[in-house]
């Protein structure tokens, strides 16, 4: 029973990865593609490994693993932050609709 | 038990084609953050792969450490790289609005000097 809740997670997580690569590669602006990343990404990812956690059962793998979620969970929000100030700083500018101010 | 780990290796085949179509990105990016995004995003899903590939060979306890390490690593070469691109171009943004004053200074004395021979010659 665990291990069919671990499969569900993983799959789920598979779907915001692949929602995270469909958005890398659609949108059309650079800020607009770190949403995907930032978001969309981390969730996967979550999700991924807290799936898992749950596969795999009670161990010291599974304590490891919930710590990747942690240090994930931090580092690439930061990480994505850091990259729109360096392209903001470097002039970059933002995507604006055809026809608006 | 054999459907769950068949279920595994389709969660790994995903997440390959997933890094295959971000390689188009990194191909055709027109900016080099968009590259760098990218490549990002690639090394995060290595991390997931790692563990995946872990679990279907039963040799997890290993695995699980690669991940962690190489999770740092590329947090760590992310900053990096984002803080000597900004400044590269910072200073080549820098470099270019000196020459170009540089160059206005030129201008504005050749345009004295100019107008100092135009007006000798005018005297004379």
């Amino acid at each position: 029973m665990n291990q069919l809740l671990g499969i569900i997670l993983l799959f789920g997580g598979l779907f915001f990865i692949i929602v995270t690569a469909v958005g890398v590669v659609r949108l059309p602006d650079f800020y607009t593609r770190l949403h995907a990343t930032g978001k969309s990404e981390t969730l996967g990812i979550l999700l991924s490994f807290l799936g898992l956690a749950f596969y795999h059962g009670v161990s010291l793998a599974s304590f490891k693993m919930l710590l990747i979620i942690l240090f994930i969970l931090f580092a690439n929000p930061i990480g994505t932050h850091m990259l729109s100030r360096a392209a903001y700083r470097a002039g970059l500018k933002p995507w604006k609709k055809e026809g608006r101010p | 038990m054999h459907f769950y780990e068949m279920s595994v290796l389709i969660v790994c085949v995903g997440i390959i084609l997933t890094m295959a179509v971000m390689v188009e990105r990194i191909w055709r990016g027109p900016t080099a953050f968009d590259r760098l995004n990218a490549l990002a995003l690639i090394g995060t899903d290595t991390i997931l792969l790692v563990v995946l590939i872990g679990m279907i060979t039963h040799q997890i306890d290993h695995y699980v450490d690669i991940a962690i390490t190489y999770a740092m690593t590329g947090f760590i070469g992310l900053a990096l790289i984002a803080k000597y691109i900004t400044d590269r171009q910072t200073d080549r943004a820098l470099e270019e609005a000196g020459v170009a004053e540089e160059n206005q200074d030129r201008a504005a004395q050749m345009t004295a000097l100019s107008e100092g021979a135009q007006r000798k010659e005018a005297d004379l």
